[in-house]
């Protein structure tokens, strides 16, 4: 941390200019609303009540407005200098694109869920962890849900499919087939190709299918299980995976959105940046948790 | 509905459960029998292995030769002409074998150092790891097909039609 305090120092420096711009501007516009919705209800009722209300209520709206766009002001700068920094800290040539993603052919590719109808990534970051290259973004797909009453009226609504971290790394052994590990659940049954594996612990967290039997235990080995299930308790018995193409997709469920500043939070506040420095630690360790730097067969 | 019709009514049902409970009963050997098909091949892979073997302990453990004496001799036989027993007693000694290799290797540095060893290393684990996963899926087909037989009502089926009880493979190198 006290190799990015310069960085937090100037970073916290531009955040206060940028706060005590976005309060004057604030409080000019709510000035201008307030008087004009004052002035408006005067001559419209000739009583100045309902200006004032108005006034205020489009005054907190501008508020949000200008402080939201003065985040944004601050976010390239704080994602670029500090977040990016940090990741150099923990992954040597690691690589970070903030505008970057993975993209959605990438996420229906994993097989894990239905093709979504919006999809954003953004928070690229890439590097390689001893022979094992990796990526992981912030991913947020969602599927359309619409509705028709009785009336012929119809409600769209958004269901969010998977909003997370996907996690990409080279596995170290090499297949063809696809294998995807879902939660244990009774719904499943009407999926086909279902491997039943012999850990009973592992049976109990999730349901294995595959189209490949022999492949799907060759990645799937009885060590290979165990680590599984200690990842998953470590990151709330929330994960799911998927195997194609000899690499490892992980999807690790997080409602949050990460490495984003606000012009009211202060930098130097040492709770954010450590949460921000363990999310990435824990997704990076990832790989020395599953042992893929091993490659003690074919594939090297 | 008269007695008839419904007598006939039953007798299709239970036609029609048989024969769900014969194709199911069929299709699960299937799978077992196909599981093992993967294991032979599998073992080809590792019967493949042994020239590599041996010439890796004659280049650079000349001395231990006598040790691999028996899988040597394995390899003389044809592939296509081995029992079903011959290939197990292949999968046991080239077991032994590579774990023989594995212990002499940490006597002979210029074995253990060299490309040959490396490679054919990483082929053992390979193979073995696949080997390995052709035999925990066959086990599972043959768990899953034996319940079959065993449980009711299916059991009454398999009983009439000859569907015996499958071994699971217990692999054992000592």
């Amino acid at each position: 941390m006290n190799r990015l305090a310069p960085v937090i120092r100037e970073l916290e420096e531009t955040r206060i200019a940028q706060l005590t711009d976005a309060k004057k501007k604030s409080a000019v516009w709510g000035c201008c609303i307030i008087l004009i919705a004052v002035i408006i209800s005067l001559i419209a009722t000739s009583a100045p009540g309902p200006g004032v209300f108005f006034g205020l209520l489009l005054t907190i709206l501008a508020t949000m407005i200008i402080f939201n766009s003065h985040s944004k002001r601050l976010s390239p700068k704080y994602k670029k200098e500090l977040i990016g920094k940090l990741i150099e800290g923990i992954v040597e040539n690691g690589r970070y694109e903030p505008d970057s993603g993975l993209s959605e052919s990438e996420f229906n590719s994993t097989g894990l869920f239905n093709t979504p109808d919006r999809y954003k990534s953004e928070d690229l970051i890439s590097g390689k962890i001893g022979k094992t290259p990796f990526c992981f973004a912030e991913v947020h797909a969602e599927e359309k849900h619409t509705t028709t009453n009785s009336k012929g009226q119809t409600t769209t609504t958004w269901v969010t499919l998977f909003k997370g971290f996907m996690f990409i790394a080279d596995f170290n052994k090499d297949f063809a087939a696809r294998t995807l590990v879902h939660r244990n659940s009774f719904l499943n049954f009407m999926m086909g190709n279902r491997v039943k594996l012999e850990d009973p612990v592992f049976e109990k967290h999730f349901d294995v299918f595959s189209t490949d039997q022999v492949e799907a235990r060759y990645i799937l080995s009885p060590a290979m299980m165990e680590r599984m299930i200690k990842l998953d308790e470590q990151f709330d018995n929330d994960l799911l995976f998927s195997f194609y193409q000899s690499k490892v997709v992980i999807m690790v469920k997080c409602s949050r959105d990460h490495f984003e500043s606000s012009i009211l939070r202060p930098v130097n506040q040492t709770k954010t940046l450590q949460e921000e420095y363990n999310t990435i630690v824990s997704l990076v360790s990832i790989i020395e948790a599953l042992d893929l730097n091993t490659r003690i067969w074919s594939k090297e | 509905m008269s007695a008839t019709t419904l007598s006939i009514l039953c007798t299709i049902v239970v036609v029609l459960i048989c024969t769900f409970i014969y194709n199911s009963l069929i299709g699960k050997r299937n799978q077992a029998e196909n599981a093992f098909a993967t294991i032979d091949v599998m073992l080809k892979k590792r019967y493949d292995l042994i020239p590599s073997l041996v010439t890796v302990v004659k280049q650079y453990a000349a001395h231990e030769k006598e040790l691999f004496a028996q899988i040597a001799e394995t390899r003389s036989k044809n592939y296509a002409d081995m029992s079903d027993s011959d290939k197990m007693e292949l999968d046991k000694s080239f077991g032994q074998a590579s774990e023989k290799l594995m212990i002499i290797a940490e006597s002979y540095p210029e074995l253990k150092a060299s490309d040959n060893f490396m490679q054919l290393q990483r082929a053992i684990n390979e193979t073995e790891e696949q080997l390995s996963a052709a035999r925990r899926a066959y086990n599972a087909a043959v768990t899953d097909y034996n319940n079959k037989v065993e449980s009711f009502p299916s059991n009454l089926i398999a009983g009439l039609f000859k569907f015996s009880r499958k071994n699971v493979y217990t692999y054992n190198h000592e």
